[in-house]
């Protein structure tokens, strides 16, 4: 039994929570509202962490240190120093390090990473992701990019050898609200991502199609609406699988505890596409294609 | 010319070498009639065998001399779908006779070509119209929301293009001392299954043969000139695009006017990559919502025991793109106006290939001229 500790408050806690259950061989012993809270009074009551939100390099190294396993968000928070020096310590003290909330496990791209492994989409050419999120929940483009780069860096199984990248502020703010990377490989693949914040309250929109040498696959939020008719023209509504991303995501974490094995979602695998969020940070700085010479920019 | 005593246009078809989708579409408008196929003499025994078929098929006369046909039945349209690096030729011929002009894509294997048929066009005042797409119901639909001001102002479009055919064997599939099939035999070959569209001796890849229809759609729809590419290429696919060094599978990053970005991704990605032509969809962002459109709807979903397996499972209906770009280019000879895809805007899209082109090859951002 993987003894976890939720670290974090609100609607979100519960609903984890409420969800463990569902997890074999996995419970909930102990919910704190920070990391410090929980080594100071809970320390021997659980075995892994899941952070909900977004942590710094203090409180992550605080946990490896004390021998705990650790789930949280994929984040640009962590600089890659930051992340490879925790994902050092973490394989130092044998513990697990899993970056959660990927998109890695929902459904729609379970059933796409299946069709790869079979062989049966051949080689992969062309990755292609659209992300659009609404302007009542805002991100940073390029603070949320890692998700993106993850996905792709697992259906091309290599780092790109360049990024192309150009960004705008549709909405006037400092930062960028729209952005697009281009990345190209070794293998001659090409990945496309776009993201966009700036939909009006509502759903936000996702696609993302692989085209490989023998076959293709699209999980296309188009594809899968259903239609609500109230008046005038009909609405398209998505039927959700957040809860069951998030069951596969906190049961994959206690899987790879209990077979001693690295998570889906690695460490390095966050490193990862930290590091080609550097170069697309670079390429939007410089309006140039940025090679990266053994995954960093150059 | 005008239509001024029938009010039908003669049209001549200048070389039929594809399997003829261009002269159909014009026939497909009451106003224009097929009077006369015409080539050069000197063409080869394969273009006058698909010209003389073409013919046979609409039950007119064949005539090996181009300008003796126009003189000899009044011809006021040519309707130009010869092999590629023939097109600007037979089109400038046209124009300098003061013939309109309805030509099959792509404008040009050569952008000096391009330019060529831009100046004749225009000294001789003659209409032109390269074939296109823009009329196809979901771009209508997709041009009413954005005018409508349904999403604000249009500031990123991005368009997936697969052609989900085959272009002969896979790559991989040439053993060590085979001989490479020369390009235009291939496509020659491939006329039997209607993959023949980059038919001609220059081989080319699927940013210049068929690049034209989505590029056209971001005009059509936003109006913006593209300024500068980022494109990666690849023969990813088929056999005979390795041997040429063409690609079949492309993306473009496009930065455009208006501060407007966008991508282009373009693929003959094979016959099992979908049960359909292939997933071509438009996405477009505004300042106050999105549009996610499917090309090919509305369409029809029909399965039956026995069904072919190379039969499309989903058929397109409400289709009256043919019957709308003549009315649009009518609409043009009788009002001198402009045509949804003239020779000006031919000739920027054709440039935004070559820039695309280039910067697959260079690995740089290329400006487009």
């Amino acid at each position: 039994m993987v003894r976890l500790a939720l670290v974090g408050d609100g609607e979100r806690a519960d609903q984890l929570t409420s969800l463990v259950p569902r997890i074999e061989d996995a419970e909930v012993t102990v919910r704190a509202t920070s990391v410090d809270q929980l080594l100071v009074d809970e320390s021997t009551t659980f075995d892994a962490a899941i952070l909900l939100a977004a942590a710094g390099a203090g409180d992550c190294e605080q946990l490896a240190g004390a021998g705990k396993h650790l789930l949280l968000p994929i984040s640009s928070q962590l600089s890659t120093e930051a992340i490879q020096a925790l994902g050092d310590q973490c394989q130092q003290q044998g513990v697990c390090l899993m970056a959660g909330g990927t998109d890695r496990l929902v459904p729609a791209l379970q059933a796409t990473w299946q069709s790869l492994a079979a062989g049966e989409l051949g080689e992969p050419g062309l990755v292609r992701l659209h992300r659009w999120s609404t302007v009542e929940s805002p991100v940073t483009v390029t603070d949320d990019l890692l998700r993106d780069l993850d996905l792709v860096l697992n259906v091309c199984q290599a780092l790109p050898t360049d990024a192309y990248a150009v960004a705008r502020s549709v909405r006037g703010a400092a930062e960028p609200d729209y952005l697009q990377v281009h990345l190209g490989f070794d293998s001659g693949a090409m990945a496309l991502i776009d993201r966009s914040s700036t939909l009006p309250p509502g759903d936000g929109y996702f696609s993302f199609s692989v085209i490989g040498s023998s076959g293709a696959a699209y999980a296309d939020d188009h594809l899968n609406k259903q239609l609500v008719f109230r008046g005038e023209h009909p609405v398209a509504v998505g039927t959700g699988s957040d809860d069951l991303a998030a069951v596969a995501d906190i049961q994959e974490f206690c899987r790879a505890i209990q077979q001693q094995r690295a998570a889906v979602v690695s460490g390095a695998d966050w490193l990862a596409a930290a590091k080609i969020a550097e170069a697309v940070s670079e390429s939007i700085a410089s309006g140039s294609a940025v090679s990266l010479a053994e995954g960093r920019p150059s | 010319m005008t239509a001024e005593s029938t009010g039908k246009f003669r049209c001549a078809v200048v070389s039929v070498v594809k399997h003829g989708y261009v002269p159909r579409g014009v026939a497909a408008h009451p106003r224009f009639e097929l009077v006369v196929v015409a080539d050069d003499a000197d063409q080869p025994d394969w273009v006058h065998e698909r010209n003389q078929a073409f013919a046979d098929e609409f039950d007119i006369p064949y005539v090996k001399n181009v300008q003796q046909a126009w003189q000899d039945y009044d011809v006021q349209v040519a309707v130009v779908s010869s092999e590629a690096e023939r097109h600007c030729d037979l089109s400038i011929r046209a124009a300098e006779a003061g013939i309109h002009v309805v030509q099959d894509k792509p404008m040009s294997t050569s952008i000096s070509e391009c330019d060529r048929l831009v100046a004749a066009v225009e000294q001789s005042g003659v209409k032109f119209l390269m074939w296109n797409r823009n009329y196809l119901p979901a771009l209508l639909h997709a041009r009413q929301a954005i005018e409508e001001g349904q999403i604000g102002q249009p500031y990123a479009i991005h368009v997936d293009f697969y052609f989900a055919k085959d272009s002969g064997p896979p790559k991989g599939s040439r053993a060590d001392g085979e001989p490479v099939t020369s390009w235009l035999d291939h496509q020659i070959a491939a006329h039997v299954t209607g993959a023949d569209g980059g038919v001609g001796k220059e081989p080319m890849g699927e940013l210049k043969i068929e690049g034209i229809y989505p590029l056209g759609y971001i005009q059509f729809l936003l109006g913006a000139r593209v300024q500068r590419v980022f494109a990666r290429t690849t023969a990813h696919f088929h056999q005979v695009n390795v041997d040429h060094d063409v690609e079949d599978l492309a993306t473009v990053t496009l930065e455009m006017e208006q501060d407007i970005l966008g991508t282009l991704c373009i693929g003959r990605i094979g016959a099992a990559s979908h049960p359909d032509i292939g997933e071509i969809k438009i996405h477009v962002l505004g300042t106050k919502g999105a549009l996610v459109i499917s090309e090919a709807r509305p369409e029809v979903a029909i399965y039956y025991r026995g069904q072919p397996a190379e039969e499309f499972r989903h058929r397109r209906v409400g289709m009256d793109n043919d019957y709308l770009l003549m009315e649009n280019f009518a609409q043009a000879i009788d009002n001198d106006g402009s045509t949804v895809l003239d020779a000006r805007v031919g000739r920027e899209i054709s440039g935004t290939v070559q820039a695309a082109i280039e910067s697959g090859r260079t690995g740089k951002p290329v400006e487009v001229v």
